[in-house]
């Protein structure tokens, strides 16, 4: 009579593919010290950190739209102009908690707008938050016309120790970061509104017949995810000192590839804030490894663009097999043509 | 008693007139209304917008964004989406103007940049027919993979031209009108006469409505959706050997945001994102459309980098709508 197998504990915690992920983050990191004797330079780990540091907090907010099966891909310019509006603020003379709370509140704003179109609307969540990019970029640009790539310099002490406390060689952000990452976690793994998260995302239907108000949560999560697109927004303008046009231009992809290989899926009902943790440290060190290795930045589109496809067909492929379709049906030469 | 009700019932309906009801072809004449008021109120109020000039550098403009929008267009009809298709219009012009530059023929080189992009078109309709996966996120990666490519070889040239006969190539005029222009007129009659009589555009339809009911009728789903993937590709990689002829040099910002362009310019005219519909006409309709606002905002001295804004609003109040229609039909 056989047994049982027990379950192990990655499945139970359902944290296999963050695992793998890690590894591969262990692995990669290992293999740059050893061909590249900058990567453990003081000044590269820490630029390391900084750079790890505001991807996180928007990767926290796009994981949460990931678990319950919606993404934003407004994030990276919601960071541009919320670090914008902080500094205008700072620039009319008004107090440092005052130009905080604009910045912050100009991203949830958006958000809320986002959600507002996406939840209640129910129009589709990626040419919502596609055209919100594109309508807050525009803004960006309006906003920005008349300064130079960095206007708005002269911060006040409080607002830019924000961004640059630090404690013994780690960043301030960065251990904020992954303060709030594992705080989101527990938040996901030991509460009911953050099981419910999942159990949305997994089977709406289901979800919604137990009384679960799908889309005042889908409102509240891209509100979430704007907030914390414009928390990172502010750090980093209180960090480098000025307000950037460029910033966060092209974050969304980044975040959003990281969120899928740190065990999300499109679909819903999967991911963990530590997986984010992952993805972003992963994406990240691929971008350091290109700049360490001297390799044209336009490769680096090429890279992340190959690692995106490979994901999808990766989750296609399991997604597949979980459905019962034997493996010859997947990658055989001749499938039988059925319906999906 | 309610089926023989019901078979009575169907060959009494009259068939529609050509532009009324809800049916095929409805909203094109609507369409064109509003696009000839645009046209009319811009041609009345300002002065210089109803020059010969400005409308033919409008129209073949229009008419090389439409090449790429032909494939696309019937790659929405079966609820699929092609992102790759402003990357992929980059890559290949790029690829035939650095080939040339390389010292190619004309031929071969735009017939290996076509290759090249049948083959992108090729790998993502096997990916998204075989592996099942969400065609908009993989087309996304696509995208940027492709774009990097386009960057690259862009890099390599270096802001160099491309030999004069490929320059020339978008200027050369037939019956005294730009060539694209006529291809274009010539495309949108063959493409009526496509999509009233073709039975293939018939399954397209059916199979954007409902995928699994087209499989269990012995519709080939997988093997029409790769074709228009790669048809997208290939119209996408026509429009960019005229575009890279056109602008006469490699630009990393070439087809920069045109596959959202195309997006709205597509559900203005009729497409859905949920399938099951689009015309050819109405697209280049919508994209006149498009390009009439735009031309017209720079004619009333509006910042031209508030366009972004006016685009971004467009493609969501345009899939707002789309979708509010479609909830209506359920």
């Amino acid at each position: 009579m056989s047994s049982i197998r027990k379950t192990s504990f990655l499945r139970s915690a359902r944290l296999e593919q963050e695992t793998l992920t890690f590894t591969v983050v262990v692995l990669l990191a290992v293999v740059l010290a050893i061909i590249s004797p900058a990567f453990l330079d003081p000044n590269n780990l820490a630029s390391l950190q900084t750079a790890v540091a505001p991807n996180l907090i928007v990767a926290l907010g796009m994981m949460t739209l990931f678990m319950i099966g919606r993404f934003d891909l407004s994030v990276g310019a919601v960071m541009g102009i919320s670090g914008i509006a902080s500094a205008m603020a700072l620039d009319a003379g008004m107090p440092v908690p005052v130009a905080f709370a604009a910045g912050i509140m100009t991203g949830a704003a958006i958000g809320a707008f986002n959600g507002l179109l996406v939840a209640y609307l129910g129009i589709n969540h990626l040419i919502v938050t596609l055209g919100v990019l594109y309508m807050t970029r525009g803004v960006i640009e309006v906003v920005m016309s008349g300064q130079q790539l960095g206007g708005f310099t002269s911060f006040p002490e409080a607002f830019s120790l924000l961004g640059q406390w630090g404690l013994s060689g780690l960043s301030g952000i960065f251990l904020f970061s992954l303060i709030l990452c594992v705080g989101f976690e527990g938040f996901m793994r030991l509460t009911l509104p953050g099981r419910k998260l999942l159990f949305l995302g997994g089977n709406p239907v289901a979800a919604e017949a137990m009384g679960i108000a799908r889309r005042r949560t889908e409102f509240w999560c891209f509100v979430l995810s704007g907030g914390l697109a414009a928390l990172a927004g502010v750090l980093m303008t209180a960090r480098v000192g000025m307000a950037n046009r460029y910033m966060g231009d092209g974050l969304e992809m980044q975040i959003f590839i990281a969120c899928l290989i740190g065990g999300g899926s499109i679909a819903g009902g999967k991911g963990s804030y530590v997986g984010a943790l992952a993805g972003v440290l992963f994406v990240t060190l691929l971008t350091n490894a290109f700049n360490l290795l001297l390799v044209p930045s336009e490769w680096q589109a090429v890279v992340i663009g190959a690692v995106l496809v490979l994901v999808l067909v990766a989750d296609g492929i399991m997604v597949l097999r979980k459905r019962g379709r034997p493996w010859r049906n997947i990658l055989g030469l001749w499938p039988s043509r059925m319906a999906t | 008693m309610t089926v023989t009700h019901r078979l009575d019932d169907t060959p009494a309906r009259k068939r529609k007139p050509l532009f009324a009801g809800n049916g095929f072809g409805s909203n094109i004449l609507a369409l064109a209304l509003v696009t000839l008021a645009i046209f009319a109120f811009l041609a009345l109020t300002r002065q210089n917008f109803a020059t010969w000039q400005n409308l033919n550098s409008i129209l073949f403009g229009v008419s090389i964004e439409f090449l790429a929008i032909v494939g696309f267009t019937y790659v929405m009809v079966m609820r699929e989406i092609d992102l790759s298709v402003g990357s992929v219009f980059a890559f290949t012009g790029t690829l035939t103007g650095a080939l040339l530059v390389g010292g190619w023929g004309f031929w071969p080189a735009a017939g290996v940049a076509l290759l090249a992009a049948a083959a992108i078109g090729f790998v993502n309709g096997f990916l998204v027919v075989r592996f099942n996966i969400n065609s908009l996120m993989l087309t996304i990666g696509s995208m940027l993979l492709v774009r990097g490519l386009s960057n690259v070889l862009a890099n390599d040239l270096g802001g160099q031209t491309y030999p004069r006969a490929f320059r020339s190539l978008a200027r050369t005029n037939l019956f005294d009108i730009r060539v694209t222009i006529v291809v274009m007129v010539v495309l949108v009659l063959l493409a009526w006469g496509f999509q009233r009589r073709s039975a293939l555009y018939r399954k397209m339809c059916f199979i954007g409505e409902n995928v699994k009911s087209a499989t269990v009728h012995g519709i080939r789903v997988g093997t029409i959706k790769i074709l228009a993937f790669v048809a997208s590709a290939m119209t996408a990689g026509v429009a960019g050997i005229f575009t890279a002829s056109r602008i006469t040099h490699a630009d990393v910002r070439m087809g920069l945001g045109l596959e959202f362009v195309m997006v709205t310019a597509a559900i203005i005219g009729g497409a859905s994102l949920y399938g099951g519909r689009g015309d050819l006409r109405g697209s280049a309709l919508g994209l006149l459309l498009l390009a009439l606002v735009l031309n017209g905002m720079i004619m009333y001295d509006i910042e031209p980098v508030f366009q972004q804004f006016v685009i971004g609003a467009l493609l969501i109040a345009t899939v707002a709508f789309d979708t509010v229609l479609n909830r209506r039909g359920q």
